[in-house]
């Protein structure tokens, strides 16, 4: 019984598993053709912890007009940001970057931080912190790029 | 001895060059541990009567300092 239980769970991991990918094989120019959100999170940053749901909730409504949510994590504990995604329901690539090399490139201000890039890839806009405020204009902000009409 | 304390000089130029935390990397600093707060109870009500006098929050420790974290 308890085998099972552990099966039931490794197997609902496995489903809900998002693919992860390392930093090294991470291109922008992988996804071109969709509008990418791009974002900086970590397990120890609250705020970035709170946006999950709400990232889930926006690739399941504008995955049909060509929205790719990407989450980078930064966190240098590995196994902490494995614990978190186990927790949760995961949909979207995952790319590894515990070095901080492509938090570097995009010099981060803080945590979280959105990157959002147009179909062409050039980069429409960026937004530091996730607030319940901040819901409204970053959902719109993917729907005008998506081209599903601003509100 | 002054071409040295000249050296000396220049090198400490450099020292203060890569001050703060990147926010990528306050892993560490955003543990309960590394508040410097003694009690939470107590803060927890500093941070109440200092929210209604001044109508603003936050800032104590690392992890909120302008990184919006915790």
């Amino acid at each position: 019984m308890r085998m099972l239980l552990a099966l039931c769970v490794i197997a609902g991991c496995w489903i809900g598993a998002a693919s992860a990918e390392e930093v090294a094989d991470f291109h922008l120019a992988n996804h071109a053709g969709k509008v990418v959100y791009l974002d900086f999170w970590a397990s120890w940053c609250t705020p970035c912890r709170a946006s999950f749901p709400w990232m889930q909730e926006m690739q399941a409504k504008y995955a049909e007009q060509g929205l790719q949510v990407i989450a980078v994590n930064v966190d240098r504990d590995r196994a902490a940001a494995e614990r978190f995604l186990a927790e949760q329901q995961v949909a979207f690539p995952i790319v590894f970057d515990p070095e901080g090399q492509l938090a570097g490139q995009y010099d981060l201000l803080g945590m979280p931080s959105s990157f959002l890039f147009a179909r062409d890839g050039h980069l429409l806009s960026q937004h530091s912190g996730f607030r319940a405020k901040d819901r409204m204009a970053l959902e719109n902000a993917m729907r005008v790029a998506v081209g599903a009409g601003g509100s | 001895m002054r071409s040295c304390s000249l050296i000396a000089l220049c090198l400490a130029l450099g020292a203060c060059s890569s001050l703060g935390v990147q926010p990528w990397k306050r892993d560490v600093l955003a543990e309960p541990e590394m508040s410097l707060e003694h009690d939470p109870l107590t803060s927890g009500l500093d941070d109440h009567i200092y929210f209604s006098k001044e109508a603003s929050s936050g800032g104590r420790g690392f992890g909120g300092g302008g990184c919006g974290c915790n």
